[in-house]
């Protein structure tokens, strides 16, 4: 967890640009840079609730009904915790492809034959004025895109979470 | 023939770099197929106890005695082995019966999860076991309650639903820790007919945690009478309300009965609180708290 608020109390974007920079720019770079990022905001989310769980009387039932810790914890608290984790997993998700398109915007992101949203965006820049839109496409894209997984992410709440479920 | 017998069991916290008692020398032997009740006031150790029975006491709690169950000492066994004898061997329900159940998962998937993690049931026959023991704590409509989640059920059902999970592998002993208090009393009557009716028609044995006389008197065929980490006083039901031999006894009846009839001023039993380690470290400064002899009144068990 102390790992984890170290990492947390790096920017984004400075951890990013840093692990690019060391690493080099490829895929694999890029996703080891954004979940470097991510995670530990998870981890922070994660960990209120799961705290809070654990002290619920159902988790002592299930102790004094004999399941071990292992069990009470994947099939006890973890389904519990997961509403709250998959609406910001939607969320990080957007982010996560802000964080390749802003690394591909300042050119450290993946090498040009491959095609990234970011890097589309990047290259439309040199010639904004003349045609605008191959800048703007691939910006709508990633506005869709990120809109979209926000709306997944409360459709899943209320589809996981049973008292929201509806008798 | 006692299935359950705690022999000088003392249960002590480190509180401020001291070590504190909070049950001390206990004996009590619980028999098969009987209903034995503890009442005591709170923080007399009560909770702790039966909580220690299933090795659930807090890890910081150092647990000395014995604690005997199916030839083998409790305190003695590994976590594992003492995971397998929860919920199957020995299973206890709690006073929350409104946070008690997981609210992620049916009725049904809770009540056939002790089943199939401790027989080895598969779903389809846990499930349908799972069925009967709704039958048996007589909630109607039961292959509709199966599908259902915990906040569709009222405070009641819940608590038969708890009372159907712990008694799902069909245990020795059932510890039922206050398991009336947080319901409205109407509800409270029904759980307890039914603890009363279950008790008759199943093998097992019913330790029931309270501190309300009436219940006692309604359901336990013996008490254990628990003061300031001691049991102070165990007799048949019958015995004890004919003529209780322990002042603290002696007090609770008087409180019970007279105080309530007449509506006279209760009489607060003396030095009531010297369990709580503030009320001692006050009494020894105020050397004012009266003291009563803790042995006068045994009944012979």
């Amino acid at each position: 967890m102390r790992l984890m608020d170290v990492l947390l109390a790096f920017p984004t974007l400075i951890t990013g640009l840093l692990i690019v920079a060391v690493l080099g720019a490829s895929v694999t770079n890029i996703i080891i840079a954004i979940v470097t990022t991510i995670v530990p905001n998870f981890a922070r989310v994660a960990r209120a609730p799961t705290i809070a769980l654990k002290e619920r009387e159902f988790i002592e039932a299930g102790r004094a009904l004999g399941y071990s810790d292992i069990r009470i914890m994947v099939i006890h608290i973890f389904p519990n915790v997961l509403g709250d984790v998959l609406v910001l997993a939607s969320l990080w998700a957007a982010y996560a492809i802000r964080v390749e398109a802003y690394l591909s915007f300042i050119g450290l992101g993946i090498a040009p034959p491959t095609p990234t949203l970011g890097g589309m965006i990047r290259q439309g820049f040199d010639s904004i004025l003349d045609a605008p839109w191959v800048t703007i496409y691939p910006s709508l894209v990633v506005l869709v895109i990120v809109f979209s997984l926000n709306l997944i992410g409360d459709g899943l709440r209320d589809r996981i979470d049973p008292r929201l479920r509806g008798g | 023939m006692s299935v359950l017998s705690i022999e000088n069991l003392s249960i002590a916290f480190p509180i401020g770099g001291q070590s504190y008692k909070a049950v001390k020398n206990m004996t009590l032997d619980v028999n098969e197929n009987e209903t034995l009740c503890i009442v005591g006031e709170s923080g007399c150790g009560k909770s702790i106890t039966a909580l220690s029975v299933l090795g659930l006491q807090a890890e910081v709690a150092k647990v000395t005695g014995k604690i005997n169950f199916g030839g083998r000492n409790l305190l003695e066994l590994q976590d594992n082995e003492m995971e397998k004898l929860r919920g199957d061997q020995i299973s206890m329900i709690f006073q929350e019966p409104m946070t008690s159940l997981n609210p992620v998962y049916t009725i049904g998937r809770q009540l056939a999860e002790p089943l199939m993690y401790h027989k080895g049931k598969s779903e389809a026959e846990a499930l349908r076991e799972a069925k009967t023991l709704l039958d048996l704590v007589r909630i109607p409509d039961a292959a509709a309650r199966l599908k259902q989640f915990p906040h569709q059920l009222s405070g009641g059902m819940r608590q038969r639903v708890m009372i159907a999970m712990g008694l799902a592998c069909k245990p020795r002993v059932l510890i039922a820790d206050e398991p009336t208090t947080a319901l409205d009393v109407t509800i409270q009557a029904q759980v307890l007919n039914l603890l009363i009716s279950i008790r008759k028609e199943q093998q097992f044995s019913l330790v029931l945690i309270t501190h309300d006389l009436g219940v006692v008197a309604n359901i336990a065929d013996r008490v254990a009478v628990m003061y300031a980490g001691e049991v102070v006083e165990t007799a048949p039901t019958d015995e004890l309300f004919a003529a209780p031999r322990h002042p603290y006894t002696q007090a609770l009846f008087w409180l019970a009965c007279h105080a309530r009839i007449k509506r006279t001023r209760s009489r607060p039993f003396p030095g009531m609180c010297r369990q709580s380690i503030k009320c001692q470290r006050d009494a020894v400064l105020r050397h004012d708290a009266p003291r009563r002899p803790l042995n006068a009144g045994l009944h012979p068990t």
